[in-house]
């Protein structure tokens, strides 16, 4: 029992301490961004990697999210006779939240684990002592760039899922609902402008639209760099890392994206 | 290959890779942000309006402003006035952007209203276009406003409306179908056909008198044709006229009767004497209904009455006697009549 | 292309303009280059308790040890990649605890490591490899890059034009640890750190890496700590041993005193190995 609780009050400080490391990983990689020398190269090539890389998968994640809300939503609205609304629902919902959420899930998948295992790899081999040993400062190196082209990327990523999404609703609404192109292309644009704008012709939705995204690039690659500069213990540490970085920051931008939501509508509430 | 070069594989073809996302990224987006827009007008020139109101009764900023029920702004910001800058009873003032477009349109006369769409939904600013009188309204000028509707107030109003109405028509049926029933005048005039028949076989009557009448015959017809009756009646109503005169000037007896008052009052005095004899004849007669007096026993008193009738008539026949045979009566009695 | 003998002058000629820049040339012969003074590090477990050495200029320290007794730690410690608990550690005369970032890199570029598994940046080709500490530094242009990588890449018996253009992945581990040596002394360390410099190689690679270290004691003069569990390598290249027993140091003399030692635990952990 005595060690139960000891064992348990070990766990928590272990939480407590990750949480206080993971915050000041990202706080140094932040404070890089405006430092010399900055490692341009490097950015570009994650940009690649996480960016380039992700867009197929993207775009087979949105066509298919687009196609099946127009259809469920079709099948709702029709009670309704409010068919002619699918292109209203298919795009609020996708630039508001399953674009940036489900983009986000994917690159965690797909980049974020790449990330960890990739950094896990390079500690557990010494290559981030090697790194250090040159005077590189290993995290201006490998979690700097990582973090911005996260974020850099995969609100760019975002776009492209939410316009390949209303594309797949377009299709069902058009080959399988009947509904006139125009009409549900209409119903997209409105309800994107009824939220009113910001400096007048920033659509609102797409403040949030691309905030998310942001955020959720910083925890993908945050989270990777955190798990993958912790690895320990040869191969299976590296796996181990790659595992928790998948699963933390799908969580955390699932949590995020509730407490953004909640942000936005404080800051910038909703004109109708 | 790419990667055979002395530097790292491929960050050419990467580069290249990453420019094309972000060129697509920022495209669809750019492309995204003017459709949107589009929806909206939000990239037309735009001027300021300014509108001064009690209460933004809810209004929200970016809310549309309609002209005439066409999108064509929105509101940009709402503001409490400085306490001692404020006008009349007006609180909130509000920025309007419009599109530039329609600004011939918005006139010195125009009128904001903030209106809600529906009954329970959003509120928007509607303006009422001006008429060609008056003047364009320059940016930043003021436009008035109409006060806003309350929807507890128009609920109420229309509540009572509504009884009232309902009133009136439970009323119209009850006369419409009394009315059918053939109740009452109107009744009968809509349902008696008998009533018909004499209204009708009256009109055809009038129109024979009238006809008649017309070609002046009879009394009627000579006065409405015979210009001499009419002669003699204006020379009547000129003597009736200079009598009037006379009578107004105090002439003759009708005129002194009519304008001097020395009449007026020995007529008074009269009738006032008139009027205590009749106090004093009712005091006598109020005595004798109740007093004990002769007069009043022999009202009053059978007895007396049957008496004094006996007595009366033996008198006549004392009297008989004495006009049959007055010598009867001579040696012994005098009598003398008168 | 360039000649051994180009590179072998090139090579003094940088070490004399750094010492010329050094603060404290006079005490240079005198003084040890590193100095361990009762250095104390735990981590899970205490790993260092009260370890004391010196590593003179010109020796090759040879360190031995039971695995977890601290090896690799010391390594670290020189560059300071680790901050000990207790103790003072002197590297170059000065003491090291305290410097800023800019003076730990200093000292480090003065350092060339070569790392267990060579630790070759998987995502660089050998040419970026070995030219990353120069790349690193600053200071040169492309063009002189380019010709020291070749020089290094040389001197361990590789071929530029074979090699620079591959990716550490398509290369053998013998290789690789040649690379690791290229790029260790790609800015002309005067101390050269091992780690396990033999660990996993056939024995003709093992013969192959005992003659590099050789050659860079004997024609460059450099200053070495060898960690190794591989005695009999150790002892083909080492000038000096320590022995490090339960986080201290237990033996420290020549390889001959070594083996003529007549301590148990020495004589046990000598037949062990």
């Amino acid at each position: 029992m005595n060690g139960f609780i000891t064992s348990v009050d070990e766990r928590m400080r272990g939480v407590a301490l990750g949480v206080q490391e993971y915050f000041t990983l990202g706080a140094r990689a932040s404070r890089f961004v405006a430092a010399r020398p900055f490692y341009w190269r490097d950015m570009l090539y994650q940009m690649d990697r996480i960016g380039a890389g992700s867009v197929p998968i993207l775009f087979l994640t949105g066509l298919f999210t687009g196609m099946v809300l127009a259809l469920q939503s079709s099948v709702e609205l029709a009670k309704f006779g409010a068919n002619i609304y699918i292109g209203n629902l298919v795009g609020a919902s996708m630039v508001k939240e399953l674009g940036p959420v489900l983009s986000a899930l994917m690159v965690a998948g797909r980049a974020g684990s790449g990330i960890a295992a990739e950094l896990g790899a390079m500690r557990v081999t010494e290559q981030i002592d090697a790194l250090e040993s040159f005077g590189t400062d290993p995290i201006k190196k490998l979690v700097t760039p990582r973090l911005l082209a996260g974020m850099i990327m995969l609100p760019l990523l975002t776009i492209m899922t939410d316009v390949v999404g209303i594309a797949g609703g377009l299709f069902i609404a058009v080959a399988k609902v009947e509904i006139p192109a125009d009409i549900y292309l209409r119903g997209v644009w409105t309800t994107l402008a009824l939220s009113g704008f910001v400096f007048g012709i920033f659509p609102r939705d797409f403040v949030g639209g691309l905030l998310k995204p942001l955020v959720f690039g910083a925890i993908i690659a945050g989270t990777g760099s955190y798990y993958g500069m912790n690895a320990q213990g040869g191969t299976e540490g590296v796996g181990r890392a790659t595992t928790r970085a998948v699963v933390t920051s799908s969580i955390l931008i699932l949590a995020t994206d509730y407490f953004l939501t909640q942000l936005l509508l404080v800051i910038l509430p909703p004109v109708l | 290959m790419a990667r055979r070069t002395i530097r790292r594989g491929g960050p050419e073809w990467a580069h290249a890779r990453v420019g094309v996302v972000l060129i697509v990224g920022l495209a669809l987006l750019g492309y995204g942000i003017f459709r949107v827009g589009e929806m909206f007008d939000v990239f037309a020139d735009r001027y300021e309006l300014v509108t001064l109101v009690p209460s933004a009764v809810g209004l929200m900023e970016g809310a549309p402003v309609h002209l005439a029920g066409q999108r064509v702004g929105q509101v940009d910001e709402i503001d409490f006035i400085p306490m001692r800058r404020k006008i009349e009873e007006h609180h909130v003032l509000i920025r309007l952007s419009i599109a530039e477009e329609v600004r011939e349109q918005i006139r010195a006369d125009s009128r904001a209203h903030i209106r809600t769409q529906g009954l329970l939904g959003d509120k928007f600013v509607d303006i009422d276009p001006g008429t060609a009188r008056a003047a364009v309204l320059a940016p930043g000028d003021t436009l008035p406003t109409v006060r806003p509707f309350d929807v507890d107030d128009l609920l109420g109003r229309a509540s009572e409306t509504v009884e009232e109405v309902r009133q009136t028509a439970v009323e119209l049926h009850q006369i419409t179908s009394a009315v059918n029933r053939g109740e009452g005048t109107l009744g009968q005039l809509v349902n008696n056909e008998a009533l018909y028949a004499r209204l009708t076989a009256a009109s055809t009557e009038l129109q024979a008198f009238l006809v008649e009448v017309n070609r002046g015959e009879g009394t009627l017809g000579r006065l409405v044709r015979d210009p001499e009756i009419y002669r003699r009646l204006q020379s009547a109503a000129a003597r009736v006229d200079s009598v009037t005169a006379g009578i107004l000037r105090g002439r003759g007896s009708l005129g002194r009767l009519v304008q001097s008052d020395s009449l007026y009052r020995r007529l008074y005095s009269a009738a006032a004497r008139a009027d205590t004899a009749a106090g004093g004849l009712a005091q006598t007669v109020g005595q004798l209904n109740h007093g004990d007096g002769t007069l009043q026993r022999l009202i009053s008193d059978p007895a007396a009455y049957d008496e004094f009738l006996k007595a009366v008539v033996e008198l006549q026949n004392v009297l008989k006697d004495i006009r049959a045979d007055p010598k009867r009566y001579r040696p012994d009695v005098h009598v003398k009549v008168f | 292309m360039s000649t051994p003998t180009e590179h072998l002058r090139h090579i003094p000629h940088e070490r004399r303009r750094r010492v010329r820049a050094a603060p404290e040339p006079a005490a240079r012969g005198a003084a040890p280059v590193i100095a361990l003074d009762d250095v104390w590090l735990e981590f899970d477990h205490p790993v260092l308790r009260g370890a004391t050495l010196h590593v003179d200029e010109g020796d090759t320290l040879l360190v031995l040890g039971e695995s977890g007794t601290g090896k690799s730690t010391l390594l670290k410690l020189v560059l300071r990649l680790l901050l000990p608990e207790r103790g003072r550690i002197r590297v170059f005369g000065g003491e090291i605890n305290d410097l800023s970032f800019e003076e730990v890199l200093a000292i480090r570029r003065r350092i060339g490591k070569v790392f267990q598994n060579a630790a070759l940046f998987d995502s660089l080709t050998v040419y970026e490899n070995v030219a990353y500490p120069l790349r690193e530094a600053g200071r040169k242009q492309e063009p002189e890059i380019e010709r020291i990588v070749r020089e290094r890449l040389e001197f361990v018996d590789l071929d530029p034009e074979q090699v620079m253009t591959k990716l550490p992945g398509e290369l053998s581990g013998g290789m690789k640890k040649r690379v690791g040596i290229a790029r260790a002394i790609a800015s002309d360390p005067e101390v050269v750190l091992y780690d396990e410099p033999t660990a996993g190689l056939d024995p003709l690679a093992i013969d192959t890496i005992v003659g590099l270290i050789r050659k860079l004691q004997h024609e460059l003069g450099v200053t070495a700590v060898v960690v190794t569990h591989d005695i009999r390598t150790g002892f083909r290249v080492a000038s000096r041993v320590n022995l490090l027993r339960e986080g201290r140091i237990e033996f420290d003399g020549t390889p001959e005193d070594m083996i003529a030692s007549d301590d148990d635990y020495i004589q046990s952990y000598l037949q062990a190995a």
